[in-house]
């Protein structure tokens, strides 16, 4: 009778090895985790289509990036993972990801993607992925308050933004109307670089130099408007601890009038499952500062294959399907996720399918997304090695700058000697 | 007489061994790490000497986030000892629903550190937070505030989460020392025409005074180290407001990856918390003559 015992336990343990071992010997991917549930099915298409299984592991996007660089610096398991462009230089230089530019079949993906899209995914001349989506940040408002406020069309200045507010606040509408993304993280730079672009600037020269220092800077005008407008009770404090899916369910909720955000979150806000206030969200240009019309920051995100990845040919099939063509010779997932989820996307052709031109005026206005893509500003800085390290250092400093009354150039300086440092 | 030793250590191994991996051979690695300059992103990882630490104390932002620990501690402390030693008081008395309320005073305690984080914060959330609304309500307020986002309301509002989970602990202490005092040494004070504030000030509490210095010195330590309720709540901010030294060390450590720095901290933290630790058992309980 033990025997029997032994031997079914035995028996037990060795098929769980083998089905463990045989679940295990699938592509392993992460990311952080929006809408995994998708990626999961997605992930199902290609092993019905291909032979290779491939599971979705996310990690929790705040903590993704610092997750992530312990898994690489210890040996990852990761076949392919998702990559911002704040840290596809810090992971490209460090020899963690695969570069893809001399993988069978690159060549068509160089055709259907713009020249500025392939810049965004390179280093150094060397491309480390496909595009998971694109986009630009997009001036979102609540068109209802504006009328009740008597206002008949969106900003067109920072001031007349100021103004506006003011006017919300004081008919009662919103106590205070401007919800921005200032929470320590990469939301922070984001929002300010933003308003910067509509300044008229950047945060550094086309040769990589700091000029965010210099008194009157285009970053010098954004934080001192950011500031004045705390201060005023125009731009709510709450946004010192707010990311793009606290402002969404900010102006979701119908507290607050205007905000900042990727061009996508257009469709959460105006979709009625998910929003309170849903249909009343238009996008507007961003503001200008009067001598420049608008100014924008536009991003790719990146599927990448790790240097790690046993199988790379397997890997560089799975990118393709998430990235670039399915079997089927499609942009099957890239077109997925424009028509579900608004993502946008770098891949051209995709602009010519009538579902996703069709899709897109349902939830937000193409022309006025066609007219702000105009005005995107060039942020080559962000594919230096080591911009992320100076990046985490000025989180803190920004928020500070944002709450205190001091001269800025004093804290900006220190920011412009950290980024030299760095550099040398 | 037989020699002892190795037997001794035979029987003492398992638990040496666990000290060793727990507390010696990580203390060990990262006082080594703080010599070097080790960030995961970077091969090399060069013996720097005392740079780290001349870097650290070298640096204004350092002060500041002492500054800052040293408040969150001393205001912490205070409340907690002040608070804890009130209700272990109260409890010391007979009454109706001692036991009960003995019970539901250990709640808070036995609430993780991160979910006690998440509860308050979402008591002080700037847009739907029962706190703004009870404020409105009684007028004290007239319109929501942001409390984690301004100053010195982020500050306090963390004090108010963290003494909150804490002074269960330091009551229950202070309880089972009040329990210790013996009933004669109370009733002789008050045949002698002792009130209730001179027999607490002058027989309780110099009675009480070895078990309070343990509760202060505990609580002390606890606070200088403290990192999860700052973590959930703050995340240091708004600004670096609310950044202690705990969180420091983790931000420096697993945010920048700079093990080596981060490391150098955390050991300046363990020697302050020593210092503190050596200063309490010096002047504070040393023995009446």
């Amino acid at each position: 009778m033990k025997k029997i015992i032994f031997a079914l336990l035995g028996g037990i343990t060795l098929t769980v090895f083998l089905v463990g071992t045989i679940h295990a010997k699938g592509l392993k991917m992460t990311g952080w985790p929006y809408q995994p549930d998708t990626v999961t099915e997605n992930l199902g298409v290609f092993t019905a289509q291909s032979g290779i299984g491939a599971e979705f592991l996310p990690i929790p996007s705040d903590s993704y990036h610092d997750k992530m660089v312990s898994d690489f610096a210890t040996g990852t398991g990761f076949d392919l993972v998702y990559v911002r462009d704040n840290f596809l230089a810090e992971w490209a230089s460090a020899g963690w990801l695969h570069p893809i530019q001399d993988m069978p079949g690159f060549d068509q993906y160089r055709k259907d993607l713009s020249q500025a899209s392939i810049d965004q995914l390179s280093v150094d001349g060397k491309v480390y992925g496909l595009p998971y989506y694109a986009g630009m940040m997009s001036f979102a408002y609540n068109a209802d308050h504006l009328k009740s406020a008597g206002i008949s069309a969106p900003p067109k200045t920072w001031d007349e933004l100021l103004a506006q507010a003011k006017k919300i606040k004081a008919a009662g509408i919103s106590n205070k109307p401007i919800a921005l993304q200032l929470k320590k993280g990469n939301y922070i730079v984001i929002s300010l670089e933003v308003i910067a672009a509509g300044f008229g600037g950047t945060m550094f020269d086309s040769k990589h130099n700091p000029v965010f220092q210099k008194k009157g800077s285009a970053f010098w005008k954004a934080l001192a408007w950011t500031r004045k407008g705390l201060k005023a009770g125009l731009i709510d404090e709450a946004s010192l601890s707010s990311g793009d899916h606290d402002v969404v369910n900010m102006l979701s909720a119908g507290s607050h009038t205007f905000t900042i955000v990727a061009d996508y979150n257009l469709k959460a806000m105006n979709d009625p499952e998910k929003s309170k206030n849903a249909g009343k969200f238009k996008i507007g240009l961003i503001p200008g500062d009067g001598n420049t019309r608008s100014g924008t920051t536009s991003y790719v995100r990146l599927y990448s294959i790790t240097a790690d990845a046993k199988d790379k040919a397997a890997a560089w099939k799975l990118l393709q399907f998430l990235g670039g063509r399915d079997a089927n010779n499609e942009y099957f997932v890239a077109k997925k996720w424009a028509l579900n989820f608004g993502l946008g996307f770098a891949q051209l052709p995709l602009y010519e399918d009538p579902d996703v031109r069709s899709s897109l005026g349902k939830w937000t206005n193409p022309d006025v997304m066609a007219e702000q893509s105009k005005y995107s500003v060039n942020r080559g800085y962000r594919f230096l090695p080591y911009f992320s390290d100076w990046q985490t250092e000025t989180w803190a400093e920004l928020q500070e700058m944002l709450m205190g009354d001091d001269d800025l150039g004093n804290d900006l300086e220190k920011l412009a000697v950290a980024w030299e440092d760095l550099k040398n | 007489m037989k020699n002892n030793f190795w037997p001794a250590l035979g029987f003492l191994s398992p638990a040496l061994l666990v000290i060793l991996v727990t507390i010696v051979f990580p203390f060990g690695y990262a006082f080594f790490l703080s010599f070097h300059k080790w960030n995961l992103k970077y091969r090399d990882t060069p013996f720097v000497g005392f740079k780290n630490y001349s870097r650290i104390l070298g640096s204004e932002t350092f002060w500041e986030i002492v500054g800052t620990t040293a408040v969150f501690c001393v205001l912490s402390v205070f409340l907690i000892m002040t608070i804890g030693y009130l209700i272990a008081l109260l409890l010391n008395e007979e009454f109706w629903g001692r036991g009960m309320l003995r019970a539901l005073l250990l709640v808070p305690w036995a609430i993780p550190e991160v979910v006690n984080g998440i509860l308050w914060k979402w008591l002080l959330d700037p847009s739907f937070g029962i706190l703004n609304r009870i404020l409105m309500k009684i007028g004290l307020i007239e319109e929501y505030h942001s409390w984690l986002n301004s100053m010195p309301s982020a500050m306090f509002s963390v004090i108010v989460a963290y003494v909150w989970t804490h002074v269960p602990l330091a009551a229950l202490i202070i309880l089972a020392g009040l329990q210790s005092i013996s009933k004669e040494v109370k009733e002789a004070a008050l045949v002698d025409g002792a009130g209730i504030f001179d027999r607490l000030i002058l027989i309780t509490t110099p009675l009480l005074r070895p078990v309070l210095v343990v509760v202060l010195m505990f609580e002390t330590i606890f606070a200088l180290k403290v990192f999860d309720i700052i973590y959930v709540l703050t995340g240091g901010g708004p600004g670096r407001a609310t950044t202690v030294l705990g969180w420091q060390i983790y931000s420096r450590t697993f945010t920048n990856l700079a093990f080596g720095r981060g490391s150098a901290l955390a050991m300046l933290l363990g020697l302050l918390t020593l210092i503190v630790a050596v200063l309490y058992f010096k002047y504070l309980n040393k023995e009446e003559d």
